[in-house]
């Protein structure tokens, strides 16, 4: 397999490969022999007219109401196919509700005054953050350390007891604001479970980030200041690591 | 349809152009860009992934997502579009068992019409001599011949020394010839 370059697209030779096609017959015959078994692949296996781009339109608008009615918004779909993706919505917040764990819910690391007794005063007492990783095809649990597809995104919810500012954080190299990316102080909250704005996207890691983050959700009696190195006083975390494919 | 306005596109434009267009509103360029990709995609998520039903729900998949922003192409749309329908072959493969499985489901793709019957055959037996090799090999091929990406992409891609892409490249090719019934 010396010759490993034979069979390669023209664009990608160098100009002494091309010269020594040019001159040398034998190699020639088998770069080409290559390059049509290479191109046996190139066509697609058959020709059709499905799917066009309606049916993508179709989809997507599926999807966008699939989240709009995850979120608690209105939406028109057909009742056959809303129905379960209802119950077990449903299913999950009844189960929250009352007291259970959410299916999904990994270990993570926690600050240790989490889901101590109520503060008479007021002020956070628990914090604990769940992942979903959400694509088109639906959405499944991820556990603390837990894999993201390429086609997936993580979804956050927050599970709070108490009250306070809450901030979404990447935590992996420094401290990265997610949600609210501008404003801690516009997200207080009181007991209960609570997610990001639906528009929320967690970005993929670049090329030359680490592909394995952690993630926090970061509890405070008052506005944080974020990008501070120590732990604000009066805070709790939870934190979640997932490693993107 | 509301969901965009329309403009005027041409096909000559790049696909980076088309999707800035297609951001900033316009329907056209989106029909362009899916008319572009769509038989590669097709293509290539059915021989990963063994079944023509399921190339062609990624295919709807990969594009309907990039509507809705599920995914966010980088600054080469064709390695995004590859990576992001990669990612979902290698899903659909993981789910279904291993590639044993979706080695069964080429015995009974493509019926084909009369008229295609030569045709059907020849296709049938490429597909089948694809589907034995090893899910690396497999991808790194369609990668190439298929998706159309350079060596580098590929690389870049599977996250691999980029010199090494066309040695693999050429030993897949090996497999797939021995794959192929003689003549």
């Amino acid at each position: 397999m010396s010759e490993s370059w034979l069979g390669l697209r023209p664009d990608e030779l160098t100009v002494d490969q091309r010269r020594r096609l040019e001159e040398e017959p034998d190699l020639r015959e088998r770069h080409v022999g290559e390059l049509d078994l290479g191109r046996r692949l190139s066509l697609p296996p058959a020709s059709s007219e499905r799917p066009n781009v309606q049916d993508v339109f179709s989809r997507a608008k599926y999807a966008t109401q699939t989240f709009s009615r995850l979120q608690g918004t209105a939406g028109g779909r057909p009742l056959a196919v809303s129905l379960p993706i209802l119950a077990l919505v449903a299913g999950l917040w009844v189960y929250t509700l009352i007291g259970g764990e959410m299916p999904w819910e990994g270990g993570g690391t926690q600050t240790p005054q989490t889901q101590r007794t109520a503060d008479p005063l007021g002020g956070p007492v628990g914090v604990r953050m769940s992942t979903v990783a959400v694509a088109l095809m639906g959405m499944r649990p991820l556990q603390d350390g837990g894999v993201i597809e390429t086609p997936e995104s993580p979804q956050f919810s927050v599970q709070v007891t108490g009250n306070g500012y809450l901030v979404i954080l990447d935590v992996t190299d420094g401290v990265r604001p997610l949600y609210p990316s501008l404003d801690p102080s516009s997200w207080k909250v009181e007991d209960g479970v609570h997610k990001p704005a639906e528009d929320l996207r967690i970005p993929r890691p670049k090329l030359d980030e680490s592909k394995t983050r952690s993630y926090r959700a970061l509890l405070c009696k008052r506005p944080p200041w974020v990008m501070e190195k120590e732990m604000p006083e009066g805070c709790l975390f939870h934190d979640v690591t997932l490693t993107w494919r | 349809m509301a969901l965009f306005m329309t403009r005027k596109a041409t096909p000559n434009e790049s696909d980076e152009d088309l999707l800035l267009a297609f951001k900033k509103g316009a329907r056209e360029p989106f029909l362009w860009l899916f008319e572009r990709h769509r038989e590669r995609v097709i293509a290539y998520a059915w021989r990963m992934c063994g079944r023509r039903d399921v190339g062609e729900d990624i295919c709807v998949e990969a594009f309907a997502g990039l509507i809705v922003g599920v995914w966010k192409p980088g600054p080469l749309f064709r390695l995004s579009l590859a990576e992001v329908v990669h990612g979902m072959c290698v899903a659909h493969i993981r789910r279904m068992g291993g590639t044993r499985q979706e080695a069964k489901a080429f015995g009974v793709v493509v019926p084909g019409s009369p008229e295609e019957a030569a045709q059907d055959l020849e296709r049938a037996a490429v597909e089948r001599a694809v589907s034995s090799m090893a899910e690396g090999y497999r991808a790194v091929l369609l990668l190439y011949y298929t998706m159309e990406l350079t060596t580098g992409q590929i690389a870049t891609l599977l996250d691999t020394d980029p010199t090494q892409v066309p040695l693999q490249i050429s030993y897949a090719r090996y497999l797939l010839r021995h794959a192929l019934p003689e003549g």
